[in-house]
């Protein structure tokens, strides 16, 4: 009798068991592909868990795939949609070429399906109007804005150079200045700009000479060669005169170790510099007039939507997602970067940190080329190529406009 | 005489090497043949991941070998004229330093297990270790080498030919343990019964390795001068990682003309990289690669065969 | 007479023995110089990101802090299950090896030592067909895979590297030093090919087979380029592949590169000491070798 009770008792259990997971629904899966390895990829999925332990509906299964290799598998993935991720993050230059080969699909679509949330472009950093859409269409939602910088030194600065910290801008003529300020002292172990990253600081020169390298159309190159010349011949000059750095110079060390009193890097580097214990701010690179409200140049890393199938359920999740982390994109600006969410970079907190003052004063500029991408391929080949004077500037225009003009052909 | 026994048994001769060959050639059909085809194929298109190749005849090789207004063509003359380079600059080292090392490590002087085991270390390296831990070596300014030679800032990196010097250190070191071990084995078998009727002969040490050692292990020889010489015709990470193929030397028809940039690197650019790639471009110049190794293998051969060894 | 000559003997020894000293002796100092950059790298690993950036000189070769955080970093990353990664290199490397055996040595056998048309030709056709370099073949090899359905799986990542005809030409070239007296007088008491293979064969080239698992599993252990392009889900990743993720896409970490390498490296020196007992036999075949 005993026996047959607690029988019952299990078989009932058991039977109530199975009809309540019958009715808990299992949540809707979303595989999301980032750019994000590293320390990055870190805090990118703890906010993922973080969304998945905030609510039972959705569930993102992040996978953080190499900048490099992420291209690669996009293009490979496409002709077999089950290897396909729902959506990933990559560069919002990308989304216009993504657009034309049909990689991914208007945003409209999917952020629709969730009416909880209004994606309005205006709710996001004033750069993403222009970011985020590519050939008349919201191709991506931006996350933040990777941005070339100028991290300085305070304590040298106010050393050698006080003016340049008053009005936060560092003009050409500044360094000159300085530069020569720094030999007729007979200083020789400080130097006053080193370069973190040739495209980035080349490229941030140029749209100081010139506004744009695309045509209206946003495929042809209009790369203003006389530009390209006038912006080698610059840093050629302070590098011929021993302003800047010395070729083979390791300029991280330098900057670590008190010999450069600026230093351009990006935004992703706020965190790595912050552990120099060096007292420090970030304001805008290099710029020619100090009049003039200096632009820089800056990309974003972007959720662009794969262009499949995608179930109601699917695109809710997604939108979801997103949302969250407009919401939550304080733990992302933690990690070092300008966000794109307004309401995040209104607050105490965001506005404490050091790239505050860039996102708050400055604009940020990413001519929206199609082929941006090749564009900045063939200039990290060149590097410093033209400034260290292996190649004349005029050859250096020609160069990089060709190759890029040829690769471009090569992939239409 | 072996062809007559073939006679004699061809009960069972026909099928016993089928039998043999067949894993290999079952494995090498279903995995290697069928890209390898595609490859070719491709070589013939203008084949942009994520879409449909498109046939364009030969146009691909038209363009390297005659166009001299294409960057293909620079990049296919400079970047086979760098790889030659490293091949003939290389290889000679790759094949002596563990030729040599072996020799000594063979008298098995005292610890010469652990001296092995030193020496082959670096082959077990990742491309990845090997790369960081010789940039921090190659540091122009205050880097180890330049510090413990008193170089001041020698520039090891972006400055010919030391960018080739280091790359050459870099790629010896990595790769000469497989050398080493190959020929440690090798040695191992050299008859000592031999070697020693030598020497009763009073053949000196030099004379003894050219009459008795040297004819003991050339097959282990040839298989390392080729497949050496094969292995750095596909140099590639090392000059990527090191600097991207180095400085500028020359520019003609508005291309670069980088100082060590390896075919195998333009090869890469241009099959995948984050910017848009032409497969079609680069299969086509990595069959003209695949035939230069193949040529010089057969040459190689023929050399060795009529020195015979 | 009989003292004169040991004595002789004895002192010759110790010159030789004398030279041979001085010899290891050398070889030592060379080994120090040689090790240096894999000393630095490890030595590296144990270093903070500033550190790492801001003391790049020979002074600074030790870390001023030595810290563990890089591997500590590499072992909890949630995104970099180094062990999971670990073990499927090792199902990987460990079924590359266990194939390339079988598969290399029983062609080798053909080659060498059989009869059959057009044998040379057949080879030098497989042989120049492997010249054209791998990355070319990716892509198409991604779309072979991903017909079969294989992507994403283990075996993916196996079978590319087994029929590889190098192997197939160091083995042939160790068993052309068999004599082939060996193999007849085998014959003759009524072996047929087949015992032949596994009873001569096999025992005399085991150095050679030993040198092919060696590089084998060192070269299927640290390939990064076709597993990070087949397999996407980090727990399918292998090892060498996986650290890449470790760095940013800026390459701003490469102490943490480091110190997941030097973990990953441990397998293949153990597979080394391993394979040392063996090919350090030689082929043993004396003056039977053949040039």
């Amino acid at each position: 009798m005993k026996k047959t009770l607690v029988m019952l008792t299990v078989f009932a259990l058991l039977v109530s068991m199975t009809v309540l997971c019958g009715f808990a629904e299992a949540p809707v899966e979303v595989e999301l592909w980032t750019l994000f390895t590293g320390p990055d990829g870190v805090t990118m999925s703890s906010i993922v868990d973080k969304y998945n332990t905030s609510q039972g509906k959705y569930k993102v299964n992040h996978i953080a795939i190499d900048r490099e290799n992420l291209y690669t598998k996009l293009a490979l993935a496409m002709t077999t949609p089950d290897d396909l991720p729902d959506f990933f993050v990559t560069y919002s230059y990308d989304s216009a070429r993504f657009d034309k080969l049909g990689y991914i699909k208007p945003m409209e679509e999917i952020l629709e399906k969730y009416e909880e949330f209004d994606f309005a472009i205006d709710k996001y950093h004033d750069a993403c109007a222009n970011l985020n859409y590519a050939n008349g269409k919201r191709m991506s939602v931006s996350l933040d804005f990777p941005t070339w910088g100028m991290y300085v030194n305070n304590t040298l600065a106010e050393k050698y150079c006080p003016n340049v910290l008053e009005d936060k801008i560092l003009t050409w003529d500044e360094i000159k200045t300085v530069g020569a300020k720094l030999q007729a002292d007979g200083i020789e172990d400080i130097k006053v700009l080193g370069g973190g990253w040739a495209r980035n600081d080349l490229l941030a020169t140029y749209i100081n000479f010139a506004p744009t390298y695309v045509a209206d159309d946003g495929e042809t190159l209009a790369l203003d060669k006389d530009a390209v010349e006038k912006m080698i011949d610059l840093w050629k000059e302070c590098y011929d005169a021993g302003y800047l750095w010395e070729e083979g110079d390791d300029v991280y060390a330098m900057f670590a170790c008190d010999e450069l009193i600026f230093f351009t890097n990006g935004t992703w580097s706020l965190n790595a510099i912050d552990e120099y214990g060096l007292d420090y701010s970030f304001i805008a690179s290099p710029q020619l007039n100090a009049d003039v409200e200096p632009v820089l140049f800056g990309a974003s890393h972007a959720f662009m939507v794969v262009n499949k199938e995608t179930s109601d359920d699917e695109a809710k999740a997604m939108a979801s997602f997103m949302h969250y982390f407009y919401e939550n994109s304080i733990e992302w600006a933690r990690a070092g970067s300008i966000v794109a969410s307004k309401i995040t970079a209104m607050s105490d907190e965001y506005q404490a940190m050091p790239q505050a003052f860039v996102s708050n004063n400055y604009s940020i500029s990413n001519p929206n080329y199609v082929y941006s991408q090749t564009l900045f391929d063939v200039l990290d080949g060149l590097g410093w190529d033209g400034v260290y004077g292996n190649i004349s500037s005029a050859d250096f225009a020609d160069t990089w406009e060709k190759q890029t003009i040829e690769k471009v052909s090569a992939q239409q | 005489m072996r062809k007559t026994k073939w006679k004699c048994s061809t009960f069972y001769a026909w099928w016993v090497p089928i039998l043999f060959l067949l894993p290999h050639l079952i494995a090498f059909c279903c995995f290697n043949l069928v890209p390898i085809l595609t490859g070719i194929y491709a070589s013939f298109t203008k084949w942009t991941l994520g879409k449909t190749p498109e046939w364009v005849g030969l146009n691909n090789y038209v363009q390297m070998f005659f166009n001299k207004d294409s960057i293909y063509y620079w990049q296919l003359r400079w970047g086979m004229e760098s790889t030659i380079k490293f091949v003939i600059l290389c290889v000679p080292f790759k094949i002596l330093i563990p030729l040599i090392l072996a020799l000594f490590l063979s008298s098995k002087c005292r610890g010469h297990k652990t001296l092995q085991t030193f020496y082959y270390l670096p082959s077990l390296l990742s491309l990845s270790v090997v790369m960081v831990s010789w940039r921090y070596m190659f540091a122009p300014s205050g880097g180890i080498v330049n510090t413990l030679l008193s170089l001041g800032k020698l520039n090891w990196i972006s400055v010919s030919p030391y960018n080739w010097v280091a790359l050459i250190i870099i790629t010896v070191w990595w790769g000469c343990g497989s050398n080493l071990v190959i020929y440690q084995s090798a040695l191992e078998g050299v008859s000592q019964e031999i070697l020693e009727a030598a020497e009763m002969d009073g053949a000196n040490a030099i004379q003894k390795f050219i009459n008795v050692t040297l004819p003991s292990i050339s097959f282990p020889l040839q298989y390392t001068i080729v497949t050496s010489v094969i292995a750095e015709f596909g140099i590639w990470g090392q000059p990527d990682m090191f600097n991207k193929g180095g400085p500028t030397i020359e520019v003609i028809n508005g291309v670069n003309h980088q100082s060590n940039k390896m075919i195998m690197q333009y090869i890469a650019e241009s099959g995948f990289g984050s910017s848009g790639v032409n497969a079609g471009i680069a299969s086509a110049m990595a069959l003209i690669l695949g035939a230069t190794i193949f040529i010089v293998s057969i040459i190689q051969f023929r050399i060795m065969r009529r020195s015979d060894i | 007479m009989l003292y004169k000559i040991s004595l002789k003997k004895t002192k010759k020894y110790l010159r030789k023995n004398w030279k041979k000293d001085l010899l290891s002796l050398c070889l030592f100092a060379l080994a120090v110089i040689w090790l240096c950059p894999l000393f630095f790298g490890f030595t590296a690993s144990f270093k903070s990101n500033v550190e790492m950036k801001r003391f790049t000189k020979l002074q600074n070769i030790f870390p001023i802090d030595w810290t563990t955080y890089n591997y500590e970093f590499a072992l909890n990353n949630p995104a970099t299950p180094l062990g999971r990664m670990a073990n499927n290199s090792f199902i990987v490397s460990v079924c590359t090896v266990l194939l390339v055996l079988v598969i290399s040595t029983t062609s080798a056998y053909a080659y060498e030592r059989l009869d059959f048309p057009h044998k040379e030709k057949l080879f030098w056709l497989l042989f120049g067909l492997s010249m054209i370099p791998g990355v070319v073949s990716l892509v198409s090899q991604y779309f072979l895979y991903d017909k079969l359905g294989w992507t994403n799986k283990l075996i993916s990542l196996i079978t590319p590297n087994i029929a590889s005809v190098f192997n197939i030409y160091l083995l042939r070239n160790f068993m052309h030093g068999i004599p082939k007296d060996l193999d007849e007088s085998a014959r003759i008491d009524g072996a047929n090919d087949f015992m032949i293979y596994t009873n001569i064969i096999l025992p005399c080239i085991r150095p050679a087979m030993m040198v092919v698992v060696l590089f084998t599993f060192t070269s299927s252990w640290n390939d990064v380029m076709w597993p990070s392009l087949a397999i996407t889900s980090p727990e399918k990743q292998t090892i060498t592949a996986g650290i890449r993720l470790l760095n940013d896409s800026y390459g701003g970490y490469y102490e943490r590169v480091l110190a997941a390498c030097m973990l990953a490296m441990i397998p293949t020196l153990i597979v080394y000491i391993f394979a040392r007992r063996y090919f350090m036999q030689g082929l043993h075949l004396g003056s039977a070798i053949k040039g």
